[in-house]
Parts: C-alpha cells; structure tokens; sequence
C-alpha cells in the first residue's frame, strides 16, 4: 500500500508527519577529488528500486529515521534499528 | 417558482435542473459552439458533454444539466452574439477552411503587427463564458478524511458495495454528485433498487454519504480529492472502489452534433424524471438492450418512436412503429434535427423524418478515476467495470448489484494494487462529423492534421486540443484514436496508444483550486497583542507574523539613531546545545572558530551547507560550564533543527541540542540611551568596562534574569535580552516605561532593515541566493579555512580557486535622487551588469543606499555603476559609522 508508517519509539506513525531527508548517501572524504565532491553535492542515485533513506519526524518525536523502502511500492523493508537483507522483500 | 432566462421568467419545478426547466419552457438551443458557432442542444444530460454550459448568477460554464434549478436564479446562455438563437457568429460555419486546427499557430503570425488584431477577435468569438473580474472568491475549507473504505458514486453498485464494506465492519465513506441517491433516474426497476439499497445505507452507521460531492482526483496514499459547493475534501480511505457509473458511447457521423440528438440515458432522465418530452417523434438507435428500455420510457411519455434501429442480438420486437436492423450513417437537418438516414443490415439505406434521435450505443466505464486509480487498493464495480471495447455490453441490474456487493466485501478485506488493463482497442469512429463537441474539432479536421504529420493520439491531442476540453476526453478519447489507427495502419499500436489523464476528473474552480490557502499557522511572539493594541501592521516573516511598523517608520528609525528603541526579535531561532562533544560540533558547523571562545564572549556566525553556500547566520555565546547558546534567524529555527540533527548522527557526536525558540522572548534595547534605560531596571554593571561590546552576561532587569548580549546589527549600543516568554509582556511595558524620558520607540523591521542596510550587513535570502558563499560577500573574516575541518570547506577551497562570476557590494547615490526599487537592474557601459536586491533612503546619511550584485570585474571600491539609469558608487562595507565606534559605546 502506498501510504506507510514509520516506527518510533511512540509507535508506528503515519508518513505524513515526517519530512523526507533524502537517500542516505556515504559520507564525503575531506580530500575527495572535485568530481566525487560535486557528484556528491549534486546527484543523487533517485533509484526505482530499494533505497535506504533518511526522515525527521517534524510533526511529532523531532528525530530523525532511517529505513529502508521499496520506492516502486512504498513498502518498508526495514524500519529503523532494523537489519535489511538482500532479497528480503 | 421561477428562474430570470435571458430576460424572461421561466417556470421551474420540484425536481428540476435547470436543462429540464429550459427545455420545458421549449429552449432548444443551449450553446454555440467554440470556434464554429454551431447550434448545440442538450445531449448527455450526465454533466459528461460540454453542451448546456451556461452562466448562472454569474458563475460561468455551469452545466445546465447538473444544476439544480432555484427560485429566483439567474441564468444565461454563453459564445455568442447577438443571441444564442441568432447568432450572427454562425457564418464562421461556412469558412472552416479560414480555422484550420492549429489556426492559432498558423494565422494572424505574420505580419507581426496583425496578431495583437487577430487575438483580440479570437478571444472575443471563440471560447465560453466571460468571467466577472469583480467576483470575490469564496473562502473554502479544506478538510481530511480518514473512512477504512470509500466508495465512489451511490448508484446501484455503489451502494451495494458500501452495505457489503459495512458488513464486514469497516468505517465506509460514500460519495456521490447527486444530492439524492438516484433522483436522476426515471422510475422503474433501477429506481427500485437504488431505494432499497440507499434506505439500507440510511440505516447503517458505519455509513457516511456524502452526497453533493465528486470526485476529481486520485492521488499517491491513496488520496482521493473530492469537492462540494462548501468544501475541498481529502480523503485518505484504506481501500476504494470506483462505481462511477458509465455512459453511451459517443457516436459520430455527419451532422451528429445537431440539437435534437440525445444519448440514450438523457434522454430517459428527461423524459422518465423531469416528465419533458424530449422530443414528438423519435429513431431510437439501439446498439444494445438497455436502449430499449430508453424506448419504452419514451413511448410512455408520449413520444412517438418512428422506427428502432437495432445492432444485430438487439430484440425491440413490440417497441415503436417499425424495426429496422442496421445502423445510423447520418443526420439531416441544419438548426435542428429533421430526419436521419438509416442503413439497414441489407445496405440499403433509407431517411425517416424525425426531431428526435436516441443514441443507445454501448457502455463505456466513465474511464478517468480507474485510470488514474493505478497502483491504488481500488476496485472497480458496476458500469466501471464493464470494459471499454465496442462489444455489446448487457449490464442487468442484478449483475451491478452482485458486482458491487463483491467489490465492497473485497474492499473490506484488503484490496491488492489496481493495475489498469491493457489498453481496449480504439472505438469504432464515422468518417465524417464531429469528434469533439467541446473543442470543436470535426473528423476531416483530425484527418488533416495527420497529413501534417501529428500522427499518433497523443500528438493529435495537443495540436488539435481534442480531449482537452471541458469535457476532457469523456467523449472523444477512444474516437480520437480510432482515427490515427485508421490513418497510420502499419503502425497502429504506436499512433493510438491512449493519452494520459490528469485530474481534474470535473471541473474545478480556482477558489476550489485555493482551498485552505488561507489556512496558515501563524506563529506570534508572547508580545504580538501588545504590538496589535499598538497599532502595528504586520508581515509575514517563515512562519511568523512579524511587526513591520507601528506607523511612522521615519520616528522609529530617528529613535534608535538618537535616542533609543525597541523591537521584539522573540521570533530568532534560540538553541541550547551542551554535551561532551559540543566544541566539536560546533567547530564542524559553523566555519569561524568556537573553540577559543571563552565564556562570557559571543561571536557572528554564518552557517554554510556542504557546498559552501550560505544558508543562515546568528550568534554563537559561549556559557559558563561548557555549553553555548546560538541564535538562528527567524525562518531558520524548524530546518536548523534537524539540519543540525542530522548533522550529529552523521558525525556521531554527543550533543545536545535543545530549542529554546518558544520558550524564551527576546528584545532589542538599541539606541543611544539604551544603556541609560537599562541601568533603571537593573542593578547589575551594564558600563563599558563591566559589559563591553560582543559580551554576554547574565542580568536581572525588572526581577527578571535575562541573558544580556551586546550585539551591533543596528549599529548603535544595544543589549538583547532572552528571558523566559511568560515574563515577555510586563517586561516590554516597563522598558517602555522607563524609556518615556528618552521618548523610547518600538521600532518594526521596516525600520530595521534601514538601520541594518546602513551597516552594509546582508539578510540571509533577501541579499543571497542559492550558490552564495561567503567569498561572494566579501565575509572571508567569518570563515577560517585553518581549521580542520567544517561544513563546507572543501567547497569554499574549490571556490577559492576562482574569481566569482558577481559579487554582493553596498552602493549609494548622490542626495536628492530616488530611491531605485529593489530588483532594479545594474548595468555598466549599457549592458546589464547585476541587479539591486536591497534598496533604501537613509535619513541620517541624506542619500539612497543598498546592496547590488554586480559582475566581479566591476565590483571595485569607488567604481560607479548604473541602477536605473542613475549614477551609484560602490562603498567598502558600512556607510554609517564605519568604524564602529557607536556600537562599542
């Protein structure tokens, strides 16, 4: 089902009182060369597919999540703290 | 009871809309067409046609059909002149080939000067209604929903499938255009049935009907957006099914637009629920059994049925004077119609004289909310579920109410992803007449433009606006493709592949289109009232409502300039951040040091993201016992928050941080005297020695502890004090008490941003934009790119590497001229070279000033540039007391 909800440590809340943070993305090294620092200012990997990605709860805890989703269906794969395996879905 | 009618009471009944009332008063003809000034007469009767669009109490394209009719109504007809009856604009009918399709983009181009002529007589001959630009829109609500199942459309499937849903206890929310489940349909089995089933529903609680209300719209949750006359509503369900009905197949062929040509269910609503004689002697065309039906419905009314023509398995034995198997080819008449000619299966053809011709051609879903249901829990029911091809579809009442009870039962226990099926085959289409009655668009027109090479349907659609219309496709979609099949056979799957739907399924309003635009959450400081007592005007402000002036801008400036003010900056971002690895954090997040800040110091910062652009600016003060308190700006507080969030889980550090936002006020003592003041309602040493300049301390002013910082942005002595909101009103009245000798001014951010610009110091997003780093700025004296490491850096280093493309400078001019506006452009030598982005007349200087970008081989200290036509110099940073001897007093 396309609408989803989010663990907290309050319970499942409805995806609607979050704001999206993007793709989680590695961190960018100090001395990356200038190709990998802008790629990694300005792209983003925007997958139909299974992504792992960030939300903050701004209508409620004020904190951020991590899970993992299927962009194609909306459904959580693994909510935070959770492990996600390959092929899982 | 009665309606005004163009100048003229018309009669209305119980029950009636207004095409009902009209066409009992004998009114045939309800609009012109849109570019050719064809008479139209109603058709659909379903809301589903652009025909009896007309102007009620000054609302343009209402559909007749679909308004109920009011005593005391106002009602016009529109696209025409001098009447819709005699309209002289009918002779553009006789030059088609002077409107090709795509007229617009082939006549009155060229000579250049022609067009603004020839547009001028387009907008007036073709089109609807003419809006009243003196209408002020209705203020609608917005509101959410949450049923467990929402059922589309109280037919006799609908209802049947909100009963099943309610069975199996779910909370079920059903929706209809209709104001009264089935009060458009004639009385028969069908009305039977829906009264049986909606007194189910009138008795069930788990039920809400909300009648009055379509659909328009089905969006990613799912979110279903439905519209009443009062609100815009969105309703969140677990499950839908779509049971909205279906209609006859749009039939074309030559002269199928005249009036007098009905499908077959309008014509049975007019004549079985209005009791209006649609006509005296009618052909029914009846492709399928329903429109039999539709025949006996006439003949009860007292309509003479000439002759049944029917599709092969079509049994009207016993129904009007004769029988003939065959079909429709064409139809006679110039105003109205006057006979039809018929091709019996044998293929002779024959004309039978009539005034009536019923078109009972196949059921097609009312396609739009299933096609835009993809991916959605949905199920259809009903008409929508019959398919969309050309096959004869026979949809018994006991069929409809069987599929409505499974998809309700269905919808209740979970429904999987709708996915459309795959696309029908394009419907049959006649070779001549007209495709699309709301665009005016005939077959040879579509023909030709795909001799010009716009081929495939969804080409079509844009060149020729078919589809587009009021309608929008309900009748010509399917047509539309027929014809690029039969154009380009060779490539058939490729030219007729469907266009895409977009809702709005119904028209929608702009008012509509708005609703809750006005419903804002209005942040206000503890001191708000007091500022409105004070007759302060506000603006907004992020999320604030933030004080502009109390009135006279000029008074509140000269007050802080020479004797001293006030203004409440209880809208700053204020956070607490403590921990073992706060120092880090902050040497990560800002890009000036933190770490030698000793307690009781404070120092500017700017905030910058990865990419070195800056996204915000404050002050950092360094406590005593190791943990800071920072202010952000006043938009900024919500982002910076999970900004800086973010950032501590990225980094794993310890650090809290708390938002103090709310829960402190904060105002700005400034001016002159403000020391002076001050020292009346503390005890504490506020001189230059004890609690110089860039200092915080914490005081107690009026019995209230108060964090004290002794900021400039204003550019006089001034003390800002942070104390706890409950204390904000009695504080504000007893500085402005004790301010009387001095004459003391609140002051709002009109007379702010004066004061500041004077300073030469910039506001976040007023004076930056997306790609501005602080080398832009001229603020390398806030970024140390010694430290190890901050946000940013990396960026700031690549940048460093070139000289930017403009850079932000502080401008004035000469006294005595005007003040350009903000957004003016800069130019150099006549070419464009920038553009203002702040812009003020100072008082105490005499002379406009601002803040310009301008191209960096020009943004030289002393260089003149050109803003608006009038002579500026470039300055260095702070034209009023540059060297800040004010500030430290």
């Amino acid at each position: 089902m396309s609408h989803f909800h989010i663990q907290t440590p309050f319970g499942a809340r409805p995806v609607s009182e979050f704001s999206y943070g993007g793709e989680v993305r590695p961190p960018l090294a100090s001395d990356a060369p200038d190709e990998e620092a802008i790629a990694h200012l300005w792209l983003r990997a925007n997958v139909a597919g299974v992504q792992r990605e960030r939300w903050f709860h701004s209508s409620g805890t004020r904190r951020w999540y991590t899970i993992v989703r299927d962009t194609r269906s909306n459904i959580v794969l693994a909510q935070p703290g959770e492990e996600y395996q390959e092929g899982s879905a | 009871m009665s309606i005004a009618f163009e100048g003229r009471e018309v009669a209305i009944q119980p029950g009636d809309s207004l095409a009902s009332a009209l066409y009992r008063d004998g009114v045939r003809v309800f609009s012109r067409s849109f570019k050719y000034h064809r008479p139209r007469g109603l058709y659909c009767l379903s809301g589903d046609c652009p025909n009896c669009l007309v102007t009620v109490d000054g609302e343009v394209n209402v559909r007749a059909c679909q308004c109920a009719a009011k005593d005391g109504q106002t009602v016009s007809r529109q696209n025409a002149w001098p009447s819709v009856d005699r309209d002289a604009l009918n002779v553009i009918d006789n030059f088609h080939a002077l409107m090709p399709v795509g007229f617009y983009y082939k006549a009155g181009i060229k000579p250049k000067f022609a067009w603004p002529m020839a547009e001028g007589v387009i907008r007036r001959v073709a089109g609807l209604g003419f809006s009243d630009k003196n209408d002020v829109p209705k203020d609608i609500d917005r509101i959410n929903r949450h049923p467990d199942v929402l059922v589309i459309g109280a037919g006799v499937a609908g209802l049947a499938a909100a009963n099943a849903a309610a069975a199996a206890g779910k909370q079920v929310m059903l929706i209809d255009e209709q104001v009264v489940p089935g009060d458009r349909v004639a009385a028969g089995p069908t009305k039977d049935a829906i009264n049986r089933l909606a007194a189910d529903v009138a008795g069930n609680t788990n039920i809400k009907l909300s009648s009055g209300t379509a659909a328009i719209g089905i969006y990613e949750g799912p979110m279903v957006l439905a519209l009443n006359a009062e609100q815009v509503i969105h309703i969140h369900p677990e499950a839908i099914v779509i049971a909205a009905g279906g209609m006859e197949v749009h039939r074309i062929f030559p002269n199928n637009d005249l009036p007098g040509i009905f499908m077959g269910r309008g014509a049975a609503r007019l004549a079985g629920v209005h009791g209006v004689k649609p006509g005296e002697r009618a052909v029914i065309w009846a492709e399928q059994p329903e429109a039999v039906e539709h025949a006996r419905t006439l003949v009860a009314a007292g309509v003479v049925v000439e002759a049944v023509v029917t599709a092969p398995g079509v049994d009207a034995s016993g129904v009007g004077n004769r029988q003939i198997s065959g079909e429709i080819v064409e139809a006679k008449g110039r105003k109205k119609i006057s006979g039809v000619v018929v091709k019996a299966t044998g293929g002779s053809t024959e004309e039978i004289a009539c005034d009536l011709l019923i078109i009972g051609s196949p059921i097609q879903q009312n396609m739009h909310l299933p096609r835009l249901a993809y991916d959605m829990p949905c199920i259809l029911a009903g008409d929508s579920a019959s398919s969309a091809d050309t096959t004869i579809t026979s949809t018994s009442l006991s069929d409809c109410e069987q599929s409505g009870t499974q998809a309700g039962a269905a919808a209740a226990a979970g429904l999987p992803l709708y996915v459309n099926p795959p696309a029908s085959a394009p419907r049959a289409c006649g070779t001549a007449g007209y495709v699309c009655l709301c665009e005016d668009v005939s077959v040879k027109e579509v023909e030709q433009a795909i001799d010009e090479g716009f081929e495939s349907a969804e080409l079509l659609k844009r060149y020729t606006t078919v589809t587009m219309g009021p309608c929008q496709g309900r009748l010509c979609a399917d047509q539309l493709r027929a014809i690029a099949e039969r154009k380009t056979p060779a490539e058939a799957a490729r030219v007729s592949a469907p266009t895409t739907l977009r809702p709005p399924v119904r028209p929608i309003r702009i008012e509509q289109a708005a609703a809750g635009a006005n419903h804002h959450i209005e942040n206000h400081t503890p001191l708000h009232q007091k500022h409105l007592e004070m007759g302060a005007s506000t603006l907004w402000a992020g999320p604030w409502k933030r004080i502009f002036s109390y009135g006279d801008m000029q008074a509140e400036y000269e007050a802080v300039r020479h004797r001293v003010g006030i203004i409440d900056v209880g809208t700053l971002g204020k956070f607490l951040l403590a921990g073992p690895d706060v120092v880090e954090f902050l040497e990560r997040i800002y890009p000036m040091r933190v770490a030698d800040l000793e307690p009781g110091r404070l120092r500017y910062g700017l905030m910058l993201e990865e990419g070195g652009v800056i996204i915000d600016d404050g002050t950092v003060c360094a406590l005593e016992g190791g943990a800071f308190y920072c202010t952000v700006t006043t938009s900024g507080a919500e982002r910076l928050e999970s900004w800086m969030l973010d950032w501590r889980e990225a980094w794993g550090l310890d650090v809290f941080v708390v938002n103090q936002t709310a829960s402190l006020a904060a105002v700005n003592v400034a001016g002159p005297h403000a020391r002076e003041l001050l020292q009346k309602l503390s005890d504490d040493p506020l001189d230059k020695e004890s609690f110089p300049y860039l200092r915080h301390r914490r005081i107690t002013v009026n019995g209230v502890s108060c964090l004290a910082i002794r900021l400039g942005f204003v550019g006089e002595l001034a003390y800002e004090l942070h104390f706890p909101a409950a204390n904000a009103v009695e504080m504000w009245d007893a500085i402005l008490e004790a301010g009387k000798e001095w004459d003391i001014r609140p002051f709002g951010l009109d007379a702010q941003r004066l004061l500041r610009l004077e300073k030469g110091h910039i506001i976040i997003s007023q004076d930056t934009d997306f790609e501005t780093n602080p080398w832009k700025v001229s603020m390398e004296w806030a970024v140390k790119l010694d430290k190890p490491e901050f946000l940013g850096k990396a960026a700031l280093i690549r940048a460093q590497r070139r000289t930017p493309r403009e850079m932000l400078v502080p401008w004035k001019m000469e006294p005595g001229m005007a003040t350009p506006p903000e957004g003016s452009s800069v130019t150099i030598g006549g070419n464009l070279a920038g553009r203002v982005t702040s812009s003020k007349m100072s008082y105490v200087l005499g002379h406009p000033l601002g803040l310009a970008w301008v191209t960096s081989e020009h943004a030289i200290e002393g260089g003149t540039i050109t803003i608006g036509g009038a002579p500026a110099t470039i300055g260095s940073h702070a034209f009023y007391d540059p060297e800040g001897v004010k500030l430290r007093a």
